[in-house]
């Protein structure tokens, strides 16, 4: 069973039906791509699994256990961690402070709900301040650490919420669209930070439109259009696949 | 019994169409009118003195001139004026500064109907028609004409509104503003003008609801207000958005009233009297609708643009300031002749307490509440009882823990929802509490108590000169353990809930008891203020409006500032105390050419304080502190701003120089030299230092050799020459100068609709090509 499942989601808006009957298997220790054009229902199966929205059928279990009735941050203390599409850092806060305040948070909630190890520091037992230093580094965002987030660029600002979820050590991590405004280098060292997480460990759902990036990090893909998943499969499975290739890639592609 | 219903029945018809007002309001504009009740009661009073005869002052206009007049001209245009020049500004401000904003406007229109009409008397049978009113009987059961017309008025808005809705183009794109209102710009329609027709329908509605109640209840200003303050409940059952909904909010309060005021007088549970419950039913069902309204929606990509901005000053500096603080404080009251003159100070150090209790609350958690008097009397209360005997010290502790918990109780159901519903759950709470526990005989026995001073054993504090020490003291330590906490671990939780709640819940952080926690430490606080407040108390001092202008002045002077609420908290107390005493001897005019009585000023001058927060939501203190910034970096300036008080209070004190020149002298300093003097120590080219310092000097010490007592005898001509004194100042030593100082950065437009409201131009393409991350020159063509 995998660490992460969702069975038959479904999210409707009205008459409008979002997300209909999704089915994912999300494995520790590798990446899982979700991709599909936009308005196909990513982000939205997103919020359902971490509990931002509450959906209208199917279920979400983590670990085995269904957390599909718990609250938001009673997932995020399960090891349920994320990044969001429209950015929701912590804007009037400096870099360091945005780190230090999700570093803070699960101190208080691990009393109670013990959280798992910093991957990023290969399991070992660090103090706050290194941690958060630790993340800081790993991320490149050492030069901006005492800007306020609000006045960084996109690309570094989603960054600051990576490092921010990484400082409540998931278990699984949701990513949406981490790689949009940056530039190619910073996709490359971003696409090696994943990597080296899910050896680690790591369950990783990478919502993206950089493909490239998909098909080189993720081991397993689920296509998704008009909120249905229309194929799944490994990165060469998902390329090959025709239908995919009309709603997605375009059918001129390959 | 069908008489109670029947009435209950035409009292609902009233609340329905307010309510129904406030909804069509809330729902295309995102602004929940707080003053829609003093709009009603305004329109009351307008249509009275249109309709009543000549002699009775009106202009005896007939009834259909008089409606339409009021509702069909008055109010609308009234409306559209208060969306052009208050709430159009009002564009992506925080939920804090809207709820302000239209509290503000509530204060300002009672103030102005208290000052415009202090007394009038309306027979009611008359009100509505010159001939008395037709009761009509079936058996037992009496319906007035009145009722009736209520009843069909309010059927005719519900299908009304139903239509405008539905079946109007303009009806449509009201109810798709509501979605996004970018993209109803985008497809052509123009929100502004939606906004503008939603609020004159806002207030006609109002109007028509006050007009229709204000016979049933008499002509009372606050009264009158709070009246259609009812209809908060009634559109809370409709969610703020269903209209039908709302109609059955309002059903359930017109009936539960009616039952409540014929059934339930001398009806006690224990020594509780319940004969006031009907002035409660409204705040008790709104609270029951919000236990079962569904828990917000976390939103994401709802984070706002941070619009206020405060800098945060170290402990070290926070220390120093207090300690500077209380050192003033008690030196200035030293002044002051006799020991009954300082009262005023007493109470406005008292509200800057108060006022300090939101700085956790509102300045960093972005939550707002309107009941802090409240929590203010609770204190108070509790201190009366166990401090009687002499048990003060264990009287304030009880009084701290009480207030917070019952603050955290309070909160409980409002939280899980967004802050405008803890701003309307506080205000049900005030409301509950003087209608029905300040109330009770047992426990304030003619409304009224006597609250002990703190007696530490080692120190009492009889005196007002004590009692100001006591409250400086205390708010010095209190304000620093907020400036300590902000910087905590707790703090820092608090501003990034307020930046992103739903980022704070993706990291695992329980929101409601984050906010049950803050909410709690500032009802503590202000239970902290009560009980402290060493002299006998009334019901009065803990109503709504009281709560309402502490949270209105604490935004304005700068909430996320202990310096913004100190600011806010004396300026109430000014307006509010010192100016009787001051300006005492201005009965009739404010300046001897101005013939506004002072106490009229008062009334009307915090109100229209408040609304002008929508063009500065940081409130005053942020202004203030980025002037006076440089000085306390500048080791001259700052050596300056303390030695220059310090020798003036030391030649007032020994009576070289007599009081008012001891203000003047402190206010040309303060306000005309000090802020000039880091600017002239830095090396300008072409800036002549020496002889504009040489000005600063000479004029300093010509104000001081004035004598300001004896100048004028009017203490408000004597305030405006020194203004007058302090503006010439500081604008001679910079014309000597030559360089003046820039202050303020430009508003920054909204990117979203660069293209829509203004060209596109080169800056816009480097900005995007930065936030993009493209490489540099791509969208401007550049190789």
């Amino acid at each position: 069973m995998a660490l992460l499942e969702t069975r038959g989601l479904t999210m409707r808006f009205g008459g409008n039906v979002a997300v209909s009957d999704v089915d994912l298997a999300v494995e520790g220790g590798a990446a899982t791509g979700l991709i599909g054009p936009n308005g196909a229902g990513k982000t939205t199966t997103f919020n359902m699994i971490c509990g931002v929205l509450t959906p209208s059928g199917g279920t979400v279990t983590l670990g085995g256990r269904d957390i599909s009735s718990l609250s938001t941050h009673r997932r995020a203390r399960l090891g349920i961690g994320r990044t969001f599409q429209r950015l929701e850092v912590f804007s009037s806060m400096s870099v360091r402070d945005n780190i230090v305040v999700g570093a803070e948070i699960r101190e208080s909630w691990a009393r109670t709900t013990p959280a798992g190890p910093q991957l990023l520091a290969g399991g070992a037992d660090l103090d706050r301040d290194d941690e958060v230093s630790l993340i800081l580094e790993r991320l490149g965002l050492m030069d901006v650490a005492e800007s306020r987030v609000g006045e960084l660029p996109t690309g570094q600002a989603r960054l600051v919420e990576l490092g921010r979820a990484l400082a409540i050590r998931p278990k699984v991590l949701l990513l949406d669209e981490p790689a949009s405004g940056l530039d190619d280098a910073e996709t490359a060292s971003l696409a090696s930070l994943i990597a080296e997480l899910t050896a680690a460990g790591l369950a990783v759902l990478l919502v993206e439109h950089d493909v490239p990036l998909v098909m080189s990090v993720c081991s397993m893909i689920y296509v998704l259009d008009f909120g249905r998943i229309i194929a799944s499969g490994t990165p060469d499975q998902v390329q090959q696949n025709q239908t995919v290739l009309d709603a997605y890639l375009g059918s001129g592609s390959r | 019994m069908l008489t109670i219903i029947l009435t209950g029945i035409s009292l609902a018809a009233i609340y329905a169409i307010a309510a129904s007002g406030l909804v069509v309001t809330y729902t295309t504009t995102g602004t929940f009118n707080f003053a829609h009740g003093a709009i009603g009661m305004l329109a009351a009073y307008l249509y009275r003195q249109a309709t009543a005869s000549t002699d009775f002052g009106g202009w005896g206009w007939p009834v259909w001139l008089g409606l339409i007049f009021v509702v069909l001209f008055a109010a609308p245009a009234f409306g559209v004026v208060v969306e052009r020049g208050v709430m159009r500004r009002l564009d992506g401000a925080s939920e804090v500064v809207k709820v302000v904003v239209t509290v503000s406007l509530l204060l300002a229109l009672v103030g102005l109907a208290v000052w415009q009409w202090p007394s009038v008397s309306s027979d009611p049978e008359k009100f509505l028609v010159g001939t008395s009113w037709e009761k009509f009987r079936f058996g037992d059961t009496t319906v007035t004409g009145h009722q009736i017309v209520t009843v069909c008025v309010a059927l005719a808005v519900a299908i009304g509104l139903r239509l405008l809705l539905f079946r109007t183009r303009l009806g449509v794109a009201m109810r798709a503003v509501v979605d996004d209102r970018n993209l109803v710009r985008l497809n052509g329609a123009k929100p502004h003008r939606l906004a503008m027709f939603s609020w004159a329908l806002g207030f006609s509605l109002a109007a028509v609801s006050g007009v229709l109640v204000a016979p049933e209840r008499g002509l009372n200003q606050v009264q009158l207000t709070l009246l259609v303050v009812n209809a908060y409940a009634a559109a809370v059952v409709g969610r703020l958005r269903s209209l039908p909904m709302t109609f059955v909010g309002a059903l359930v309060l017109g009936i539960g009233q009616s039952l409540a005021a014929t059934k339930l007088i001398g009806v006690n549970i224990g020594w509780f009297s319940l004969a006031d419950l009907q002035y409660a039913v409204s705040p008790v069902l709104l609270f029951f609708a919000m236990l079962f309204l569904p828990s917000e929606r976390l939103r994401a990509g709802a984070a706002k643009r941070v619009r206020e901005s405060w800098r945060l000053p170290s402990l070290r500096t926070a220390a120093w300031g207090a300690l500077g603080f209380v050192v003033a404080v008690v030196a200035a009251t030293d002044l002051i002749g006799a020991d009954p003159d300082r009262a005023g100070l007493v109470t406005a150090l008292s509200f800057a307490l108060v006022a300090l209790s939101l700085v956790p609350l509102t300045g960093m958690a972005g939550q707002i509440s309107l009941a802090q008097m409240s929590f203010f009397g609770v204190g108070a209360l509790i201190m009366s009882w166990i401090g009687d005997d002499g048990h003060t010290v264990a009287g304030l502790i009880v009084a701290i823990a009480v207030s917070a918990v019952v603050g955290g109780l309070v909160a409980l159901p409002a939280l899980r929802l967004t802050g405008l519903y803890l701003a309307l759950g506080t205000a049900a709470f005030s409301l509950f509490m003087t209608r029905m526990v300040f109330k009770q005989t047992r426990l304030m026995p003619g409304e009224q108590v006597a609250v002990p001073g703190l007696d530490l054993g080692f120190a009492t504090f009889r005196t007002n000169q004590a009692q100001i020490t006591l409250l400086a003291i205390v708010f010095a330590a209190v304000g620093v353990f907020v400036i300590w906490l902000r910087g905590s671990s707790f703090g820092r939780r608090l501003t990034a809930m307020k930046d992103s709640p739903v980022a704070c819940a993706t990291l695992g952080l329980d929101l409601t008891r984050t906010k049950i926690a803050v909410f709690a430490l500032s009802a503590a606080i202000a239970g902290l203020s009560g009980a402290l407040v060493n002299r006998s108390v009334a019901n009065s001092d803990f109503e709504l409006l009281a709560s309402m202008n502490v949270t209105m002045l604490a935004v304005v002077g700068g909430v996320g500032a202990v310096s913004g609420v100190l600011f806010g908290g004396l300026l109430l107390g000014v307006i509010n105390k010192l100016g009787d005493v001051l300006f005492a001897s201005n009965a009739v005019g404010i300046f001897e050419f101005v013939k506004i009585a002072v106490v009229d000023l008062q009334k009307v001058a915090p109100g229209f304080i408040g609304i002008g927060l929508g063009a500065n939501p940081s409130g005053a203190a942020t202004d203030i502190a980025d002037t006076y910034r440089p000085v306390a970096e500048s080791r001259p300036a700052l050596s300056l701003a303390v030695g220059g008080p310090a020798l003036a209070w030391v030649l007032a004190r020994s009576g070289t120089i007599n009081k008012w020149t001891f203000v003047a002298v402190l206010a040309v300093m303060v306000f005309g030299v000090i802020p000039a003097v880091p600017i002239l120590l830095r090396p300008i080219p072409g800036g002549r230092a020496s002889a504009a310092g040489a000005f600063a000097i000479a004029s300093i010490v010509v104000t001081g050799a004035i004598d300001w007592e004896t100048l004028t005898a009017s203490n408000g001509m004597r305030v405006l020459w020194m203004l007058i004194a302090c503006g010439a100042v500081a604008r001679g030593v910079m014309a000597i100068h030559g360089q003046f100082p820039h202050t303020g950065a430009a508003p920054q437009p909204s990117p979203d609709l660069v293209g829509i409201d203004r060209p596109l131009d080169r800056s816009d393409a480097i900005e995007a090509e930065r936030v993009l991350g493209l490489t540099e020159g791509v969208l401007r063509g550049a190789p």
